[in-house]
This record gives C-alpha cells, structure tokens and sequence, in this order.
C-alpha cells in the first residue's frame, strides 16, 4: 500500500481564526478514505488547503507531502500545474459546478484540450469514453445534451468525468452525493469506488454522515474541531461504532413509529387539487413563442390535522417548487388550495393573509433564511405582523420568549445576532418564527438537510414533540426516505412534477406500488442495513 | 482591519475633513475678502500674505479655494441627493415589481443614459440660465438612472434569498419588504456608488463650470478657477495647480472613504466562507 498523500500536522487559520489544529491524514493509491465529521468540522477546508484554494487570509503551517514534494512549499503556479492533472476535486453541488451553456461532451473535452494538445476531435473521443466509464455511453445517451437537461445523478456522473479525465492520482470529493436521493446516491458511490480501484486513485470521500460511507470506504478518518480524532481502517472504527461511539456522525436512520391522529379529529387543514406550476422554458420574448415547463404538473394532496406528510422526491423533482407554490411564493399556472375546508384566491391579498396565517414555511439553508442585519428577535417577531393588530412591546416579547422556547432556545437569545447560531440551532429559530403566530401546518422545505446527523437528529425529534404538545401538522420536504420515514406517518413520493405514489409510511415501505418507490425504499433499507453492520462490527 | 486599511480610512477621513472645514469656515471668514479687488496685488506668486497666490483681480487664491470648495461641495451633495433620492426608489420599485413596473423604469434609465449631461445642462441653462441650479439639476438627473439601475441589480438577488421569502409568507407587502429588508442589505453598495458619483459630480461641476454652463462670476467654484486661470496658466500656473489639485485631493480622499465605508458595512465578505 503505497501513500500518495501524507499530512502532516496542518493547521490553519482563517482571520486569525483556527480552523485546522493539527490534521494528520494519508491516503493510500487505490484506496478510499472517508473524511467524517459534523459540519463546521474542518472537512472541507482540509481538501481545499490540500488544492491550496484558500482565501487570502489565510495562515497554513505544517506539511503536505505528494510525489516527494511539500504542497506547503509550493507556489501558485506550480500547484496550479497539479491542481486538476494530479489532484483534483468533485464539489456537492453538481449543477453549479458545470457550465450551463455548453455541452456536456465539449466541457469534458475542455479539460484535455486545455491541458494536453489534442485536435478537438481527439479530445471529443477522449470525452466520449470517459462517458462511456462513468455509465453514460454516448450511444444511450447524446452527450450534446446540456446540463440542464440531465437528472442530478447525472451531473454529478459528468462531473467525476471531468475530475478522472487527466488521470489523477487524488480525487478529493466533497459531499458529492448529499444532493442526491438515496438510490443515486448508491449508484454514484459504487462508481467512484470501482473507478478508483480501476485507475489507482486515492480518494479522499469527505461527508457528515457515516452510514453513507461504511460500505466502500476502506480507512475511515473521524475529525472534529478541526483535529484528526483518529483514523483507521473500517473495521477498527465498525468496532468503535458498536460499543457507541460516534452515534452523531450517523444519520437518523432510526424509524420511529409515528402516531397517526385518531379517525375521529381527522378533518384536512390543507387541500390541494390539480395543482400546477410552470416556468417559461426558453428565453421568452418579442420573437420567442413562449413554451413552458411544468415544474409541479396536477398535484393534489392533502394534510390533515395533526398529522406530518412527507414529500420525498429527488432534487429537480418539483418538491420545492410545489412548497413555494403552496404559501404563494410561486404564481400558479392552474389549480385550487383549500385551507380549513375555504377555497382560497392566490391572487387576492385577503385570502393570502387567511392563508400564511394558518401555513408558515421552514427554509432549507439556515444560512440565508434570515437577514443578516436583524437580531433573533426582529426575525422571530416578523410573523406577528399577519395577527392584523399592533401588539405592545411586552406582548411581543412574551411571544417571542415563548416561541423560543418551544424550540428549545432560550429567552436571552433574542437580543442576538444570528450570526452567533450554529446551522442547527438556526433552524430552530426559523422554526421559532413559523410557530409565533400559532399557525395549524408549517411547510419544512429540505429543512435538515443542511444540518449534520446530530443536529437532524435533534430537529427532528423536536418536530415530533412539536405535532403533540402544539398539534401543529407537518408538511415534510426531503429528498432522504430515511429522515422522511423518522418524521412522517404519510408519505407522497414525487417524479417530474407528478405525485406517483400515496401511502401511509409502514405501507409505503412494506407494499411500494410504484417502481421508483420500490427503488428508494430498497436504497434506504441497504442504507440502514449498512448502518447496523457498521453498528454491530460485521464488517 | 488590517493596517493598510486603517491608514487608508483615516488618510481619507482627513482629507475630506479638510475640505469640509474649509468651506465651513469660508461662510464666515476667509484669509482675505474676496470681495475686494486689489489691482495693485495682481497675479502674486505664493507668499507668506498669500499661501497660494493672488488672482489678475488681486484676490486670494486661498480664500476663492475656499469659497469655491462650498459652492463645489454643496452642487455635488445636491446633485447626488436627487440621483439617489430618485433612483434608489425607482430602482427598489423595479426590483420589487417585475414586469410593467420593472420594464418602465429601466427604459427611463436608459433613455436618460443615452442622454449626455452636457447636453442637458445646455437645454437647461438655455431655458433658466447658467448657474449652479442648472448643474444640480443636470448632475443630478444623470444620476438618477445610475442608481435606479445599481439598486435594481442589488436586490434584485436579495428577493430570492430566505428571509425576504420568509417575509412575503410573513404577509408583508413588497414595498414594506424593500425598505425593510432590501434596503439595508444593499447599503454598502449604494454608499460606495454614492462617493464615487459624489467625487464625479464635483467634476462634473468644474467641467459644466469650465464651459461657463456652471456658476456665474462673482461666484467663485473650482471649475470656475481653472476656466479663468486657462489664458495665465503659463504666466501664473498657481492659479491653475490650486484648484486642480483641490479636486484631485478632494475626490481621491472620498474614495478612500467610500472604500473603507464598503469595509466596514459589508457583511458579506466577512462571512463569504464557511
């Protein structure tokens, strides 16, 4: 087993902040080696002090020896000369990562056209066999499609193209499946592994989430606070696992039966029929006829009272879209909502405000949720304005303290900033703010899914605390079966735009009717089955 | 903040103090009355009597610096008052209300656009006569599309951001929501757009004055200064070095203020990484 990568004791600091206090970590040609860690961990800035893509104020100490060389010592343009022909990177976000407006083919070509001298239909040729490798072939699939046009996994699949093109000898990906729903997030893991053992690659896999991981990776490094707690082989951490460590680096995959409100009381809070959006397709103009895009195509759904329905779809499906739609925050192409049994008129303002007094909306990223000038207060508080009166300052107050702290936060954090917030903390202010006006269903867009497994975790289980002692109903957003089956007691899986399947959870997981459910469910159940082998040692 | 920087803000802060306190201090005393006409003190060179030189009326240097740095000053803050008092709301308008709203005011800005500001000032002065009105006006109606269009681009990504989505299923009305959460998200912004139009309005001023659009004699203002030094700047080239490089400094002081403005107001660049 020969080390390719050996780093030795880096740290670094950003604006005299420390990031990185003493990261040790090797990783071996032809091996995977999986970077665990909660967020805000130091993962990520590990591989990108690796590529030496930090910003300016930055301060790194210690060394990085690769092919007999100290990437610590080297200046920009000679890591430029490595970065992308020796180590290269696959980020989380596929879509951001490829150029909207060229095609998939010419963007791999790009690479060794840029780095080797080829003639464009070299380099062409090249791309089309990289496709091939990564399970696109060119003949099942044009590869003069644009990125728009592909479905996540694919991107992503395009993506570990263009980073294995010039034949690395380290790949560094950074959460590359986290925006993928559990099925593909299979296929693409087992394509990294089989591509690396092919080529020789060290691959340093970082995530948040241990169950992801346990089945490919070989050495697993555990990081926390920006420090190498341990590495070892898979084996040595499965041991640790099943005497309990770790526990917060693995995700919820632990269902928890979810009561469903008795026949009695069932009455919908919310209604949906043949709900529809739509979004112009190409530039639309004077000389353009405009043809649409059916983001979310007849929806019809309902939620009842006390109850949590998930939606589980893949990212692209239209769940967000759908979410959006439902609290007026996208225009309608055709439809009717229902709340309390009333129909509601999406274009007149009385109506909106009987609609967003009843429904509220938890965001996915905790980070831009809230306007970074207001304090916790201000932003907690914002709701209060659909109540239609002017409330005293103390009542507000005593509203606010008292939404705090039924999200498990305190009274004297209002006065702060939320800057001062961890990820998973933020998101039980956002949670704070949907509940100060009593509202009887609040909308959670993907609303853990930025936040580590312990975090989630937490969130979660507050979510179900929530539905009991507030009798508040759940409209659960998620790409991840696993943390919708923890939290919901029905469930809708969503393709392109459309609802294909209704169920029950416990049905939904036992009797799936629909081919892409049964897909997901069997991914989720391989996901947990991984878990307990980690959990039990029997790797 | 590093130290270049805090040198920088207060390099700029004092600089632009100066000019301040100068045309302040002008309004009720001036080094020599520049009123009076001394003929027998033409065309001085710089002496200890006068720091920088007399004029071919014998007056100060000195002082018509400072009295003109008031009228400068004061046509360049109105100027800039009625671009951004204009065009911030327009703009904010335009992002908040896409489709007629949006499109109206983007077509005003690029009609004025294609409209220069010397021609305006001419329309102008031709109909109400030269002087420093004129200028404001012309000045400012240039402005008006520079911030209509600057704040529109700004906020125009605040909107879909989280909180201003969460705002709207707050029940807030757009226009509540562009001053509430639009506006001071993009402040930084606007105040650095704000002392650069600042700085080229003072030039805008000593140009439209130059081509005797702008302020009228007696009246002193830079402009004015170095229009009328232009046939004795190779006899007395003070009275053409003085105010140019009071514009020079004044305007490269306010932007260094304005960049160490951006600093301290921009949350974002704090925060662009993890």
């Amino acid at each position: 087993m020969t080390i390719v990568l050996d780093i030795q004791d880096l740290r670094l600091s950003i604006d005299n902040r420390s990031i990185l206090d003493g990261v040790s970590l090797a990783l071996s040609a032809g091996k995977i080696t999986a970077l665990v860690g909660r967020s805000g961990s130091g993962k990520s800035m590990t591989a990108f002090a690796t590529m030496g893509l930090l910003p300016r104020s930055a301060r790194v100490n210690g060394d990085l020896f690769f092919e007999k060389r100290n990437l610590a010592l080297l200046n920009d343009a000679d890591m430029s000369a490595l970065r992308g022909a020796s180590i290269s990177m696959i980020f989380q976000e596929p879509m951001t990562a490829l150029n909207p407006l060229q095609t998939i083919e010419n963007q791999i070509a790009e690479v060794f056209l840029t780095h080797q001298s080829l003639t464009a239909d070299d380099a062409r040729g090249k791309a089309h066999d990289l496709l091939e490798r990564v399970g696109m072939a060119p003949s099942t699939l044009s590869p003069e499609r644009y990125p728009h046009e592909l479905s996540g996994g694919q991107r992503q699949r395009v993506i570990i193209a263009m980073a294995l093109a010039l034949k690395p000898s380290i790949v560094m990906a950074d959460e590359p499946t986290t925006a993928l729903d559990a099925s593909t997030q299979r296929d693409i893991l087992e394509l990294l592994k089989s591509l690396c053992v092919d080529d020789n690659i060290a691959l340093m896999l970082i995530t948040h989430d241990l169950a992801v991981v346990a089945d490919i990776a070989d050495d697993i490094a555990v990081i926390q606070k920006g420090r190498i707690i341990e590495q070892a082989p898979k084996t040595d951490i499965a041991k640790k696992v099943s005497e309990g460590a770790y526990s917060e680096l693995m995700g919820a995959r632990q269902a928890t039966p979810q009561t469903t409100p008795p026949r009695s009381q069932r009455r919908p809070v919310l209604r949906v029929s043949d709900l529809s959006c739509a979004y112009p397709k190409h530039a639309s103009g004077l000389y353009f006829k405009k043809e649409r895009f059916l983001a979310v195509k007849d929806v019809s759904l309902a939620v009842e009272a006390g109850e949590c329905l998930g939606i589980v779809g893949e990212s692209g499906s239209g769940k967000s879209t759908l979410a959006r739609a439902l609290v007026g925050l996208e225009s309608l192409a055709a439809g009717e909502i229902e709340i309390d049994g009333a129909s509601v008129n999406v274009k007149r303002k009385t109506d909106m405000l009987r609609l967003w007094r009843q429904i509220q909306i938890v965001f996915q990223d905790p980070y831009s949720s809230f306007n970074p000038r207001h304090t916790v207060a201000q932003i907690v508080s914002e709701p209060l304005h659909l109540l239609g009166q002017t409330l005293t300052a103390a009542a507000r107050r005593e509203r606010v303290t008292d939404a705090l702290e039924s999200v498990g936060l305190k009274a004297e954090h209002a006065a702060r900033s939320p800057d001062a917030f961890s990820g998973g903390q933020r998101q039980r202010i956002a949670l704070a703010r949907a509940l100060i006006i009593n509202p009887s269903l609040i909308i959670l867009d993907e609303a853990t899914s930025a936040l580590d497994s312990a975090a989630r975790n937490r969130v979660l289980s507050l979510l179900s605390d929530l539905r009991v002692s507030r009798g508040v109903s759940l409209l659960f957003i998620s790409h991840d079966l696993a943390v919708i089956r923890g939290v919901a007691n029905r469930i809708a899986v969503m393709k392109s735009g459309e609802i294909i399947e209704t169920g029950a959870t416990e049905e939904i997981f036992s009797h799936p009717r629909h081919d892409y459910t049964r897909k997901l469910v069997a991914a989720a159940e391989e996901l947990a089955a991984a878990l307990d082998n980690l959990r039990s040692g029997a790797l | 903040m590093s130290r270049p920087v805090r040198t920088a803000t207060y390099a700029g802060a004092g600089v632009t103090g100066l000019f301040l306190a100068a045309a302040l201090i002008s309004f009720f005393w001036t080094p020599h009355d520049i009123g009076a006409l001394n003929i027998g003190e033409r065309l001085q060179p710089p002496s200890p009597a006068y720091w920088l030189g007399t004029d071919p009326l014998g007056r100060d240097v000195l002082s018509i610096l400072m009295a003109g740095a008031r009228v400068s000053i004061a046509v360049a803050f109105f100027a800039l008052g009625i671009g951004m008092g204009i065009g911030v709301p327009l703009g904010l308008a335009a992002g908040a209300y896409t489709g007629p709203t949006d499109e109206a005011v983007m077509r005003f800005s690029d009609l004025v656009f294609a409209f220069p500001a010397l021609i305006l000032a001419i329309i102008i002065a031709a109909v109400f006569g030269a002087g420093a009105y004129t200028v404001v006006i012309a000045v400012g109606v240039f402005n008006i599309p520079v911030f209509a269009r600057l704040t529109r681009g700004a906020s125009l990504p605040l909107w879909k951001t989280g909180f201003v989505l969460a705002a709207r299923s707050a029940g807030k009305s757009r226009a509540r929501i562009a001053v509430e959460h639009i506006l001071p998200n993009i402040a930084a912004v606007l105040v650095v757009q704000g002392t650069i139009q600042f700085s080229l309005a003072i030039l805008a001023e000593a140009g439209l004055s130059y081509v005797g659009l702008g302020v009228q004699p007696p009246n002193a203002s830079w402009g004015r200064m170095l229009a009328e030094s232009q046939t004795l700047a190779a006899a007395a080239p003070w009275l053409a070095v003085f105010p140019g490089l009071a514009i020079f400094l004044f305007v490269f002081g306010l932007n260094l203020l304005g960049e160490s403005v951006r600093r301290r107001f921009d949350l974002g660049s704090q925060r662009a990484l993890l």
